[in-house]
């Protein structure tokens, strides 16, 4: 019999086609993140909807790399099996590493703020790559579905809150 | 496939061993191994090693396998808690 294999090669041309599902949310993701961050105590500031965007972007495109490249790339190597607990893995690394690119730059809610976008986004992005595998069963995706979105759901709406909420803390 | 192992006790495959008539297809034509032939009879030996792709059902001329085959991919799985599996598709413009 023949049996499917799932080599390196064969998980990293998936990645464009993970890619290509982007670009329009992107653009909402855009439009949100630099209007959330512009409010503040001055009710809006161009100069924070900038820099403090570009810091929610960052983490953002983290989200993305960690849950849309480097998940189906390190796939066997990532510990659990559920493809959005992997993303959560490689989404606090990535995390991690955008915290450690502003660090000073930022108040510790901001910090929370920024780990769970990425963790969250990489998350669900993972999650995704369940259609792209010859070995997930839809009854297992749709399990692990229906415990990981509230999670990634709640992840996104608490780092929203205290990203708002910073501007007026710090 | 052994480094890559899913979530286990989900599958919805079935074998009725009163139909199976022993041909062995089953056993050929799946991609991972789930099925041995134990003398004249099929076995699930693996139930934890299917993707639910269907080809062992549809090529089971005793139609003694069942398994619901669908789509392993999110997006798919969203459009039919949104819409109802009837009016889902895996390739419309939200899909890929
Ligand atoms: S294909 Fe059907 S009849 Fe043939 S061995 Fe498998 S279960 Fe039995
Ligand atoms: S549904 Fe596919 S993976 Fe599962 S037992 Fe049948 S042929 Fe094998």
């Amino acid at each position: 019999m023949r049996q499917v294999t799932f080599s390196i090669l064969e998980r990293t041309v998936l990645i464009p086609v993970e890619l290509s599902h982007l670009p329009k949310p992107t653009f909402w993701v855009l439009l949100a993140v630099f209007f959330l961050s512009g409010i503040g105590t001055n009710i809006f500031s161009l100069n924070d909807a900038w820099y403090r965007g570009l810091m929610a972007l960052t983490a953002y495109v983290g989200g993305i790399l960690a849950g849309a490249v480097a998940a189906p790339i390190l796939l066997p190597w990532i510990p659990g099996r559920a493809f959005a607990l992997k993303g959560a893995f490689t989404g606090i690394v990535a995390g991690s590493a955008v915290l450690l690119l502003f660090k000073g730059g930022l108040i510790w809610i901001e910090a929370v703020a920024l780990l769970f976008i990425t963790v969250g986004i990489s998350s669900y992005l993972a999650m995704n790559f369940t259609g792209s595998t010859p070995y997930t069963s839809p009854s297992g995706v749709e399990k692990e579905m229906r415990r990981a979105i509230p999670l990634q759901a709640g992840a996104v709406v608490i780092a929203l809150v205290a990203w708002v909420g910073a501007a007026f803390a710090g | 496939m052994e480094n890559f192992r899913y979530l286990e006790g989900v599958t919805t495959l079935q074998l009725d061993l009163e139909a199976c008539v022993g041909c062995g297809v089953c056993e050929l034509v799946c991609p991972h191994a789930v099925f041995q032939m134990n003398g004249k009879k099929a076995e699930i030996g693996d139930p934890d090693g299917c993707m639910e792709c269907g080809a062992c059902a549809q090529n089971c001329a005793a139609g003694a396998i069942r398994v619901t085959p669908g789509v392993g991919c999110a997006s798919y799985i969203i459009q039919t808690w949104i819409k109802g599996k009837e009016a889902a598709s895996c390739s419309s413009s939200e899909c890929c």
